[in-house]
């Protein structure tokens, strides 16, 4: 596929007129069109960096697509900035189908009562190698709500660094990874509270199947000037075969009083009692794990706030 | 094949290395309902779990043949495919996966292992929803995850419900009446009632009479020690009412 077929196949008809796209790391401003936002929002490049900046009170009504294709089989970098003014409120979505290496580096500025959603999904091949990096800081009363699934990669690292610079700053954090065969998938979040009454949540779940790796570490920070912060995480896993594995490791940094900050894992397999209602009525084994891995999954993927990427990944 | 469509001659199962069952023999004909009534511990449960094919007991000795096949070394969804179906005395959750998903899920393997053309999600759709009027079940519990958050009845309906879709040629209901009230235990019973033809045999296991007021058996057995002590009329039932076990 030529460039052009690769872009028109990866977009969503929805998202025509509002859609960034990078080739090979680099904003392409020809294949690029925010037509469907609001005049007043703007987006640059410079810098090896695409800017994307939505002024004080605009909502923008559809959701932003990012598209990232490759002439080539290469190492590509890229980076977006997302500015959001005071009140504003933006969606985000991306669909990733990567082969070969690739970073992301995604950096989100929220001001007072801002807003951004912002949701991916990564359909990588089994040899590419992913590192996504995001970083975002948050102001008084903003808030945050990301969601990431994967079905792994031969190598994907996640990383999110949140500040919640403003009291009553709110991130909801939810990640799906659905892993088989020989795909890693691996997380490291850091939150850190800042300011009074933040409120931060991270609930992961990663279904394993076969040799698949995961490892999760959730770090949560409260600083001393975050007074009745509350911070939650869970990891919860599934373990569908015995060669499957998963690290959790979670780390609380509290320096203020008056806060929560809780943290939990699981880790479970169908027993055998419940693999034998399900055979019990006529499902095999093998079916009756696949019904528990989409049971599973089903919990995040329902709390997908961005009803376009909640459709699709149903 | 003659006219019994279970025979189990001198069952012997054990899990973990203490035997349950120790000799039980019984004969089931077509069309027949029959009641196994006993004190706790006496292996009921177990008997049901064995005949749905349950991996953690252990047949030591003895024969099961089910439409003249043996049962010994079949699978649990090869046992339903076949046509025997086991309602649970403590119905599991599939948290996740709605009911009709399951549902649907279930009838298309049966389809599947017959050779029979699959239900579509619309066809299958209609289906339940007649299914579940009949049973009383409101139209919502097709959307929430299988037995999550069901009271013990919806649970227990939820079982008579799957029952009357896969429509078995056999079924061993364990303890379906157990933390039912009795408005519950009469639309459990008039479910199962509505299920009852010539060729659909029953083993009803209780402890207690009263659902039998509602699900008439042609016979009445009594377990204790892991076998069959005695066999008897639904006069049997009322005799233990009134007597107790210790009677046997």
């Amino acid at each position: 596929m030529d460039l052009k077929q690769q872009i028109e196949s990866a977009l969503w008809p929805e998202c025509r007129s509002s859609c960034i796209v990078f080739v090979d790391g680099c904003l392409n401003e020809n294949f690029s069109d925010i037509s469907a936002l609001p005049s007043c929002c703007a987006l640059q490049w410079s810098e090896e960096m695409a800017t994307l900046s939505i002024p004080p009170s605009v909502a923008v009504p559809v959701p932003v697509q990012i598209v990232s294709v490759f002439s080539k089989l290469s190492l590509a970098v890229l980076r977006l900035q997302i500015l959001l003014g005071q009140n504003a409120r933006l969606d985000i979505v991306e669909v990733l189908a990567r082969e070969g290496i690739s970073a992301d580096h995604i950096d989100a500025r929220l001001d007072e009562g801002a807003h951004l959603r912002i949701a991916d999904q990564i359909n990588s091949s089994k040899k590419a190698h992913l590192h996504r990096f995001f970083c975002a800081a948050l102001q008084r009363n903003a808030r945050l709500n990301c969601f990431s699934c994967s079905k792994g990669a031969l190598m994907l690292q996640r990383d999110w660094q949140v500040f919640l610079n403003g009291e009553g700053a709110e991130v909801d954090l939810l990640g799906l990874d659905d892993l088989s065969k020989d795909r890693q998938a691996h997380t490291r979040v850091c939150m850190h509270h800042r300011a009074p009454s933040s409120r931060s949540r991270q609930h992961f779940k990663k279904a394993l199947q076969d040799k698949s790796r995961s490892n999760c570490e959730g770090k949560i920070r409260i600083e001393s000037t975050a007074h009745h912060a509350d911070a939650a995480q869970l990891c919860q896993n599934l373990l569908l075969s015995d060669e499957a594995s998963v690290i959790v490791k979670p780390f609380l940094d509290i320096f203020a009083a008056d806060v929560q900050a809780k943290h939990g894992a699981t880790f479970s397999q169908p027993t055998d009692e419940e693999l034998f209602y399900c055979q019990s009525r006529g499902i095999s084994m093998c079916e009756a794990k696949e019904l528990w891995r989409q049971g599973f999954c089903r919990e995040i993927i329902d709390a997908i706030e961005i009803p376009a990427m909640r459709q699709r990944c149903l | 094949m003659g006219n019994m469509i279970l025979e189990i001659k001198d069952l012997h199962v054990s899990i973990d290395g203490i035997p349950i069952l120790q000799g039980l023999s019984l004969c089931l004909p077509y069309g027949q309902v029959h009641a196994i009534m006993g004190p706790n511990g006496t292996g009921k449960s177990t008997l049901a779990k064995v005949l749905a094919g349950h991996p953690a007991y252990q047949i030591d000795d003895g024969e099961i043949r089910f439409k003249g096949k043996s049962l010994i070394g079949m699978q649990p969804e090869e046992r339903s495919h076949f046509g025997l179906f086991m309602s649970f005395q403590y119905p599991m959750e599939v948290a996740g996966v709605s009911n009709e998903q399951f549902l649907r899920h279930a009838v298309n393997a049966h389809k599947k292992a017959l050779s029979q053309p699959l239900l579509s999600i619309e066809s299958f759709s209609q289906i339940l929803q007649q299914k579940m009027e009949r049973m009383q079940m409101r139209s919502e519990f097709k959307d929430r995850s299988v037995n999550v958050g069901f009271s013990g009845g919806e649970k227990k309906r939820n079982e008579i419900l799957q029952m009357s879709l896969l429509e078995p040629d056999f079924a061993i209901l364990d303890e379906t009446d157990s933390g039912l009230d009795i408005d519950a235990m009469r639309i459990i019973a008039e479910g199962v009632n509505a299920l009852r033809r010539v060729d659909r045999s029953m083993i009803i296991i209780t402890h207690y009479q009263r659902l039998l007021d509602y699900i008439r058996p042609d016979q009445v057995h009594v377990m204790d020690k892991g076998k069959i002590v005695r066999s008897g009329g639904p006069e049997l039932a009322l005799l233990l009412e009134e007597k107790g076990y210790e009677w046997i």
